[in-house]
């Protein structure tokens, strides 16, 4: 999955360094280079200044997967030690920023309410296509296949990890998707600016779509398969995606002057005290860093 | 000690000699004063009385006479005046009563003193005076000092277990030893949470601490009252009560004993570094050298006295002033005080000091072997001296003699006392105990806890189990610091790892150190001491520049260029609980999570 410019290098900057907090910008492509300086930053300012938390302001059309997994693996090791990172975004992400958002600390992703997020399946560097073959097209369709399903399992889990359990989750994507369908003429009211006006909108399918997706997926282990076929579907449309619906799939926490989970009271605070025993159902296993690796080295132009 | 008539009676010749001398004294003889009269009675009584003596000196309208061969029997006629005579004959007078209080110099005192004055050199010249003195040297209880043999330390390998945090963990790891530990140092402003989030964690790891079933001994010293309760309680759940000793409610302590050591001097110069932990410079010197003297000579005096019969001299003299039986049990460091504050009063006052020291002296056959110290300034007619000298001796005796100090502990520096019923410090230390002291904010109590620190340190390193770890926490650590060569912090925090002692020092930053250290900055090296063998350092928030600079010595600049962490986030930007740490190589900031109950 890339962008169509991954080799642009993205502008990485600590735009803060206060006493309790840092903040980073990213602006540009999300690429191997960016991912790189990115880490050397988070491990500086955990590391070194011994934040408990970052703030990070990703704006971004997305990147490569590799670099976003390179990225996420850092992340990944500092939350280990107790530190977070909270993700937000203001005009543009999508793609691998995207993911990088919805991968963010549970409880604090957020977007302003013209933020454009864009979740999509994997594409090919266009550079690609030049030197495929119908051979090579078939095994890299194979590949972006294994690719999204694994994308998908792994955001889900973190999903679930964030929400503390699956059924914590599940309410609280119902809860929100009722929220938005009660609220809906004043949510777009309140979405409605100086440059965009969505008052008029009528209601989405999504909504049921999502409300049935929960109530008819009772049993975890069903729920986890349907969530994870709703997104795919999702992401394979390829689409920007509509705010409310990314906040009600739990893949942003909040959007900024308009909706967060905080004045609605919702599950947040007991999600981590609700702890539901039970056995992960087969999900796609995670591809192995070998693979990725002869899947990129596959890709690379010539 | 009793004497026999027959060493009373001298041959002829002597009281001849006597008579003929006392003849050219009677006019001076004469003029002595009602009082000087009493004291001469009380003395002399009190004296013979204890000595269960039959001889008695009675008055009687105005005549002296005493029973039996003494060479006092003769007769003297006194020229009393007008309120004297009643008060002879009512017998009992008090301090009031005799006008003491308001007593002033005049030439009728002076003549009164030097009537006094030559009256003890008359009876000094009386032959066979001495053995009727009453008093018979008495050999000082020889106790041959029980001097300990010096137990070689066993320091920490590094293989003892963890400290226990219950799943808690403190600087960031769960397994932190005494080893690694070491000497703790926290800094932090009022209310940065120094006390919960540090001293109060490792305290509990301290209680809980055991090394082959041999519990640590610790003393707290806890200033805020803050943990005494959070002792007593895992402590008693632990079945360990009888573990706790909290001074004040038990028996006082001995800081001194006939087998530490250390001779008279010795423990006066002890006290000396309790009471002013850091000696004054300039002038200062000179005047508390003074003072100094003036203590040195009354306790050398009290000694000698102790020595010969077995009784104390300064709680004598301040009894008979204050004509208070109560202090005669006080110590001497209490007489002293009043004594001293007596005697600046006025030169009415010093006289009559001296008149009665010297009495005491008398009658107890030292007159020449004592120092006179009072007597100095009489004669000298320099009162003004003694007021200054002993406006420098109340600056310990003020401390050390105060009741409070005396109900908490024996400051006593006299040789060959009785050991009484006290609670012992050394004794609790080999026996695993936690000691705990809370003393109130006053001088007077951190120059106890400085005390009780000096015992503790010199009873880890004297103890005979030396596998046992041992422990000292002290909150509000600036008020109780001392510089000492002996029972200094950094001379002790120097030598306490190989003694198997974590100390945990907790104080508000390192200003408020050289606030009470090196207020000049002359002692600066006795900080850099402390700061050097306190290896842990942990600081909570504090605008302190001195604890920031110390900061920037251990923690490193950026690896990757940009700015100082200290300059990002500098201490004073902590939030209550928060802290910087350095432990061994290691550093970091972080926060304490309270155990979960």
């Amino acid at each position: 999955m890339s962008t169509p410019t991954p080799d642009q290098d993205a502008t990485i900057v600590v735009s803060e360094l206060s006493a309790h907090s840092a903040t980073v910008e990213w602006s540009g492509d999300i690429g191997l280079g960016g991912a790189a300086k990115f880490t050397k930053i988070i491990d500086n300012l955990f590391g070194y200044y011994m934040y408990q938390k970052i703030n990070v302001i990703i704006e971004s059309p997305g990147g490569q997967i590799s670099a976003l997994d390179y990225m996420l693996r850092a992340v990944d090791r500092w939350k280990q030690r107790g530190r977070n990172i909270a993700v937000s975004s203001n005009f543009e992400c999508a793609s691998a920023a995207a993911l990088f958002l919805a991968f963010g600390q549970w409880g604090e992703r957020k977007v302003d309410k013209h933020t454009s997020v864009t979740f999509h399946s994997a594409r090919l560097d266009p550079r690609t296509f030049s030197e495929m073959t119908a051979l090579s097209s078939s095994y890299v369709a194979r590949k972006m296949v294994e690719t999204d399903a694994n994308v998908i399992a792994n955001l889900v889990l973190a999903l679930i990890k964030g929400a503390g359990s699956r059924q914590s989750l599940a309410r609280l994507m119902l809860k929100r998707a009722q929220y938005i369908d009660e609220n809906w003429k004043n949510l777009c009211f309140k979405m409605s600016s100086l440059s965009y006006s969505s008052s008029d909108q009528k209601k989405p399918a999504w909504i049921n779509e999502i409300i049935e997706l929960v109530s008819t997926n009772k049993d975890s282990k069903k729920f986890y398969i349907g969530f994870c076929q709703f997104l795919s579907k999702r992401f394979q449309l390829d689409t920007r995606m509509e705010l409310f619906e990314a906040y009600a799939l739990g893949l942003i926490d909040e959007i900024n002057e308009v909706v967060s989970d905080r004045p609605l009271n919702f599950e947040k605070p007991i999600v981590f005290i609700e702890k539901e025993k039970e056995v992960m159902p087969n999900i796609p296993r995670p591809v192995s860093r070998r693979k990725l690796d002869s899947f990129r080295e596959s890709n690379r132009p010539a | 000690m009793g004497l026999s008539e027959n060493e009373y009676g001298n041959d002829d010749d002597e009281s001849t000699t006597a008579e003929a001398i006392m003849a050219e004294q009677i006019v001076l003889v004469k003029k002595l004063n009602i009082h000087q009269v009493m004291i001469i009675k009380k003395l002399h009584s009190d004296f013979v009385g204890r000595n269960q003596k039959t001889e008695k000196i009675v008055y009687e309208n105005g005549e002296i006479t005493a029973s039996g061969n003494n060479p006092l029997a003769q007769r003297y006629t006194l020229e009393l005046n007008k309120n004297g005579s009643g008060l002879i004959r009512s017998g009992e007078v008090t301090l009031e009563t005799r006008g003491f209080s308001s007593m002033r110099e005049s030439n009728e005192d002076r003549e009164m003193h030097n009537a006094l004055d030559l009256f003890m050199n008359l009876c000094i010249k009386i032959p066979g005076f001495k053995k009727m003195s009453t008093v018979e040297p008495v050999k000082r209880l020889q106790l041959k000092p029980v001097l300990k043999a010096a137990v070689a330390p066993i320091s920490y390998t590094g293989n003892e277990p963890s400290f226990d945090f219950r799943g808690s963990s403190l600087l960031e790891t769960h397994d932190l030893k005494p080893s690694t530990l070491c000497n703790a140092l926290a800094l932090g402003a009022t209310g940065s949470g120094k006390t919960v989030s540090c001293v109060l964690p490792l305290l509990q790891a301290l209680l809980r601490y055991e090394i082959d079933g041999r519990k640590t001994s610790i003393l707290v010293i806890d200033p805020k009252a803050e943990l005494l309760d959070h002792v007593k309680s895992p402590l008693k759940a632990a079945g360990q009560i009888d573990r706790l000793i909290v001074l004040g409610k038990c028996k006082p302590i001995d800081l001194f004993n006939d087998n530490d050591g250390l001779d008279m001097p010795s423990r006066f110069e002890k006290i000396k570094a309790l009471c002013i932990p850091i000696p004054a410079d300039g002038d200062g010197a000179r005047w508390q050298q003074f003072a100094d003297d003036l203590l040195k000579s009354l306790l050398r005096d009290d000694q000698l006295f102790v020595d010969y019969t077995n009784l104390p001299l300064l709680e004598n003299v301040a009894a008979f002033i204050f004509d208070k039986k109560s202090l005669l049990t006080q110590g001497p460091w209490v007489a002293l005080n009043y004594i001293l504050k007596f005697g600046m009063n006025g030169t009415a006052q010093l006289r009559l000091i001296a008149d009665i020291y010297d009495m005491l002296m008398l009658f107890a056959g030292l007159y020449k072997l004592g120092d006179r110290p009072i007597n100095r300034y009489i004669s000298s007619r320099d009162n003004d001296q003694f007021f200054y000298n002993a406006r420098g001796a109340l600056t310990i005796v003020g401390l050390v003699g105060s009741k409070e100090v005396n109900a908490l502990m024996n400051m006593s520096v006299r040789m060959g006392s009785k050991p009484g019923l006290t609670t012992d410090i050394a004794e609790a230390v080999e026996n695993g105990k936690v000691i705990v002291f809370q003393p109130r904010a006053n001088a007077t109590f951190d120059m106890v806890g400085r005390a009780l620190k000096s015992l503790f340190y010199r009873s880890v390193m004297e103890r005979r189990d030396m596998t046992r770890p041992t422990a000292y926490v002290c909150d509000e650590a600036q008020r109780f610091i001392s510089s000492d060569t002996d029972s200094g912090d950094q001379t002790f925090l120097d030598r306490c790892r190989a003694f198997r002692c974590n100390v945990v020092l907790a104080t508000q930053s390192i200003a408020a150190l050289q606030t009470v250290i090196s207020p000049s900055g002359r002692n600066s090296a006795i900080i850099d001491g402390i700061l050097v063998n306190c290896t842990t350092k942990i600081i909570f928030r504090t605008p302190d520049i001195s604890t920031v600079e110390m900061l920037k010595a251990f923690i490193p600049p950026n690896p990757i260029s940009g700015m100082h962490i200290l300059t990002a986030r500098p201490p004073a930007s902590l939030k209550t609980g928060e802290y910087f740490y350095s432990v061994q190589e290691k550093f970091g900031r972080t926060q304490y999570q309270l155990p979960k109950k």
